[in-house]
């Protein structure tokens, strides 16, 4: 038995959850990949430190927190908010999210779709145009005719909607770090 | 240190973060923020997150990048490091950004060898874990195996090649190991052949429903339907592969189905004590579950010539909702007023229910 496929196996299972984590707090996409790539070397080193009898995604995200804290140390530009207590925060609320119903993540975030259908349309499509166009407020304000301004609060509004929807949808209760 | 909470200005978390995720201003200070506000914060970034994450799915360029972030682990894990490389000194955390790739920069290489010398212990663990078999080829179709068993619904679409003009496609809903429901499109409507676990049913589009207790009748109803089909179920056929197949995988991963899922491959080649079955069995099945995505049988040998009258049985998954509680019972698929013939054992003989 080769050693590395089993490792692969883990890695392919938990790469979402993990690409996850990291973008909640790291706004760089190139450090995101770095720091998911150190995560998964650090978890490889560490493998017979795991304890088996727990599951392996909060230890993995054990690995990444002290990484991102480090890397918070030597700059804060590229990085979202990031201190422990917000780390516990993302922490508790992406474990509450993979307890959803679903295979995949993918699966688990069903909810969040449903939530997102029901917005009201101008910030539904002020979201789609965010995320699944990857277009910056500007672009947004011009291609809905609209200010920069109005984009922003129409994304801050959604976001705003979106979490109520999505602790009513999950049934979570608010977290306590 | 952090501010008692009443002398924090009244920073709106909300636009605080919106701020930073959508303009790309620099973060205040987390202390500025009462804890409260952290919390708020927090949970806005993870949103962030988990909407790009949304709609990233079924976006094939993205896709491709979540798969060259495993490569290039993986890469750098399987790939030896240069004696200069181990030479470096490293830690747990210092200068991660200063890397970029590919390839990737030596030290995270040389942790290679640290992670070498825990094998042995981290083999056992691994085997102990979930591993069952004598290697990862069989590893993955246990995994399947067991995935199929879980107690959800799933759809495979199925065609049958071989034995008729056309292609035959039905529909097959599962439940794990013991529950199934085949929709085959008949001239008057459709066929549904099933089981509930403890008996089996075949509803035709006119006439009698049929419910017996020999599971062995289903060949029958299927060969009235018009659809000889030899595996009715994905557990069956992914036992047999685990016991009568020589595997050979995982092979490269490839797009499977209509949202283009990278799939690993394993290959099993029918071994020649084996009593019965098709020459070759393929799975792909989705890498982080283990679910079963395709399964194709074949029944050619290896000049291409077919062995029987069917060539190829393809079950391809698709998505499918929750299905009620009693989609698996034969009354699930007809009206109250249909009449429902239970067979004897014994002669084949039928007594109405009602």
């Amino acid at each position: 038995m080769d050693t590395t496929d089993l490792f692969e196996i883990l890695v392919r299972e938990h790469a979402d959850m993990l690409t996850v984590y990291l973008r909640s707090l790291v706004r760089d996409p190139a450090l995101v990949d770095d720091l998911f790539q150190e995560t998964m070397l650090t978890a490889w080193r560490k493998l017979d430190q795991f304890d088996r009898s727990r599951p392996f995604g909060p230890w993995l995200r054990g690995i990444a927190a002290k990484l991102v804290l480090a890397e918070r140390r030597k700059s804060s530009s590229r990085m979202l908010l990031c201190d422990q207590q917000i780390l516990e925060v993302i922490d508790q609320r992406l474990e509450q999210v993979t307890r959803a119903p679903g295979n995949t993540l993918d699966e688990k975030l069903d909810a969040l779709r449903k939530c997102l259908q029901a917005l009201p349309e101008a910030y539904h499509a002020a979201v789609c145009l965010r995320y699944q166009e990857d277009l910056s407020p500007p672009d947004i304000a011009a291609r809905l005719a609209i200010t920069g301004e109005a984009v922003k609060k129409r994304l801050q509004r959604a976001r705003a909607q979106l979490l109520d929807c999505l602790e009513r949808k999950l049934g979570v209760h608010p977290v306590t770090p | 240190m952090s501010l008692p909470e009443e002398n924090i200005p009244p920073l709106d978390p909300d636009e605080l973060s919106s701020r930073l995720i959508d303009v790309g201003e620099p973060p205040a200070p987390e202390e500025s923020l009462a804890p409260q506000q952290r919390r708020r914060a927090a949970e806005i970034q993870l949103l962030h997150a988990l909407l790009r994450q949304v709609h990233e799915v079924g976006n094939p360029e993205s896709r491709q990048a979540a798969e060259d972030r495993i490569q290039r682990v993986m890469a750098a894990i399987r790939t030896p490091p240069s004696a200069s490389e181990q030479a470096r000194p490293h830690d747990g955390t210092a200068d991660v950004s200063s890397r970029r790739r590919p390839p990737r920069a030596p030290r995270t290489r040389l942790r290679r060898w640290s992670a070498l010398a825990t094998a042995a212990a981290v083999l056992l663990a691994l085997s102990l874990w979930w591993i069952e078999g004598p290697n990862v080829a069989s590893a993955a179709v246990q995994r399947a195996l067991d995935a199929a068993l879980e107690v959800t619904d799933r759809l495979y679409h199925v065609t049958l090649e071989g034995g008729g003009p056309r292609p035959k496609e039905a529909r097959l809903y599962v439940h794990g190991g013991d529950r199934f429901a085949l929709q085959l499109r008949a001239p008057l409507g459709h066929f549904w052949i099933g089981s509930d676990g403890k008996q089996v049913w075949c509803v035709p589009p006119v006439g009698p429903v049929l419910v017996r207790e020999d599971s062995r009748l289903l060949d029958r109803w299927l060969a009235r339907a018009g659809a000889e089909m030899p595996f009715l179920q994905i557990t069956t056929i992914l036992r047999r592969m685990a016991d009568h197949y020589e595997l050979d995988g995982p092979l490269t991963a490839e797009p499977i189905g209509s949202n283009g899922l990278l799939c690993p491959r394993v290959h099993g080649r029918r071994r020649a004590d084996a009593p019965f079955g098709p020459r070759t069995i393929d799975l792909w099945y989705d890498p982080k579950t283990g679910v079963a995505e395709r399964v194709v049988l074949s029944w050619k040998d290896k000049d291409g010539n077919d062995l029987r009258p069917w060539k190829t049985l393809t079950f391809q998954r698709e998505e499918t909702e929750p299905l009620p509680d009693h989609f698996y019972t034969h009354a699930a698929h007809h009206g109250p007023a249909r009449p429902v013939l239970h067979a004897p054992e014994s002669n084949g003989d039928t007594t109405p229910e009602k």
